[in-house]
């Protein structure tokens, strides 16, 4: 499935992230640093870095999924890569990114409870428990992991929709993005999903069904991005 | 590494609009070709086909006989340059010029610091900081050093000032020396550049007007100069492209061979018969068609 031309592209897209997100780990980590030692309410124990974090990620890779099309699609069919390679390379760049977003995080959380049972804090800080619907690192991980990628896919389509289509089908794609993050909430975030108009059956009674659905929805949306990639003209 | 190019009954639509109306041609490999045509003409629609950038409406567009579309290999041999709006761009120039190494096979990086010194160009800067002469530079560079056996230059000199317009069309000519490849040249500095061009093809309202090589251009017509007066008589019944006097000596340009016979009419009046030149030819052509 993936060419050495799809490696290439996922290698520089891949790096290009990695030196965005660098500015956006600073901010927040010192965003965090500041309310756990100027700004924290009192006695009361405040998140770790993983819960944090967890929201502002995802809108960071929904941004960065919103630039695509505009940044890299043009770039790389302008240096003579084909889509299918540039579409390749992009998504095995975004799930690697995605990986790297959930790991970072986790790990800051990690330190941080280290440093909690040295009581450097000056407020008790609530790093064991990272996914409130679920318990243990790994699931939490696999969470922010799939959300992660499903925010970047929603803003690709929504970068895409603009690109292909123009203003007023774009604001139809916006649409269409706000359905996949009311499916995402409906699967991840029981009790704050969006969507009044399916049944709600919480699905934290089996964590694995709720990936399934999760990657379920990924593969709709990546399908989706390459039809709607697979012949677009590009921009000049 | 060189490819040839061919255009199949290419058709371009936009929505009612027809930017290309049934093209076919073949740009020879290892040629320079320059692609002339008025605003509006269908160049940047017809180089951008070649470039798989969009699909034609109708026909095919190939590279060394392999449709150009979504074809990997083919795709990596073109390199299009063009007048690119840079304003979104924060990028460093050494960052776009990397970049450029990074996927084109044929990059020659000790060519474009070769070229960043010819230019002056300083690639610390954003890209988005540098003058418009300055980027044009900077595709130049990326073109350049691109070594890609198609490459396409769309008015690729705009906002380049005259020496470094100079530096441009030396160094296409010195690498085609070195390293030949197919060139094509869209501009509308005929006068300028048609020394570059070794192939011809004029376009107008999205119709191939002429495609021939250059040298055969000048049997399309001629320059006579002498007295005004023999002129003005030995013309008077041809189709005249442009005519300029000073004092009693006229030139003219007129399109149509000149036969043997008109030749040596003219040589016995005293007249000299010179080549006609490509800008006037255009400017016939082009009006002519409309």
């Amino acid at each position: 499935m993936t060419s050495t031309r799809s490696m290439k592209v996922a290698t520089a897209v891949f790096k290009e992230m990695i030196r965005w997100s660098l500015w956006f780990f600073s901010i927040l980590l010192a965003i965090h640093l500041i309310r756990v030692f100027w700004l924290n309410g009192g006695p009361a124990p405040i998140e770790g870095f993983f819960t944090f974090s967890q929201y502002s990620t995802s809108i960071f890779t929904l941004v960065l999924g919103i630039m695509t099309a505009y940044t890299f699609m043009g770039r790389h069919i302008q240096q003579g890569v084909s889509r299918r390679d540039s579409f390749f390379g992009i998504s095995l760049a975004a799930t690697g990114f995605a990986l790297f977003l959930t790991v970072v995080p986790l790990a800051i959380n990690g330190l941080q409870h280290l440093l909690a049972k040295a009581s450097i804090f000056p407020v008790a800080l609530d790093t064991a428990v990272v996914f409130e619907s679920t318990a243990g690192a790994a699931a939490a991980a696999i969470g922010l992991f799939l959300n992660v990628l499903t925010y970047f896919f929603a803003g690709w389509l929504i970068s895409i929709g603009y690109y292909r289509f123009r203003w007023i089908a774009g604001f139809g794609f916006i649409a269409l993005s706000f359905i996949v993050f009311g499916l995402n909430d409906y699967l991840w975030k029981p009790g704050n999903y969006t969507l009044d108009w399916l049944p709600y059956e919480p699905f934290e009674m089996d964590f694995w069904l709720t990936v399934l659905g999760s990657v379920a929805m990924l593969l709709v949306l990546f399908l989706a991005m390459r039809l709607l990639t697979k012949r677009v003209p590009i921009k000049m | 590494m060189m490819s040839a190019v061919q255009l199949n009954h290419v058709t371009l639509k936009f929505k009612k609009f027809e930017a290309l109306k049934d093209i076919s041609l073949t740009l020879e490999a290892g040629k320079i070709h320059g692609l002339i045509g008025r605003n509006g003409a269908g160049k940047t629609s017809l180089l951008s086909l070649i470039a798989a950038f969009r699909e034609p409406t109708a026909g095919e567009v190939s590279v060394d006989g392999a449709f150009v579309f979504e074809n990997p290999e083919k795709m990596e041999q073109i390199a299009f340059i063009y007048d690119k709006d840079y304003k979104e761009e924060t990028e460093k120039a050494k960052k776009l010029i990397a970049l450029a190494s990074h996927y084109r096979p044929h990059f020659d990086m000790g060519y474009a610091e070769h070229l960043i010194k010819r230019f002056k160009l300083p690639v610390d800067k954003p890209v988005n900081k540098l003058s418009k002469g300055m980027q044009s530079a900077l595709n130049v560079v990326i073109g350049l050093a691109s070594r890609a056996p198609v490459t396409i230059f769309d008015e690729a000199y705009l906002g380049m000032d005259a020496p470094a317009r100079e530096i441009f069309y030396k160094e296409i000519l010195k690498d085609q020396e070195e390293h030949p490849r197919t060139f094509i040249l869209s501009t509308h500095l005929v006068s300028e550049m048609d020394y570059l061009f070794d192939h011809v093809v004029i376009i107008d309202q999205g119709r191939l007007v002429l495609n021939e090589p250059y040298e055969t251009l000048e049997a399309q017509g001629a320059s006579v100069t002498g007295a005004a007066q023999d002129v003005e008589a030995f013309t008077a019944t041809m189709q005249r492209l442009n005519e300029q006097q000073l004092g009693g000596t006229k030139s003219v340009m007129v399109y149509g061979e000149l036969g043997e016979t008109k030749r040596q009419e003219a040589h016995a009046l005293g007249l000299e018969i010179g080549p006609v030149s490509l800008q006037d030819l255009f400017i016939y052509l082009t009006e002519e068609a409309n």
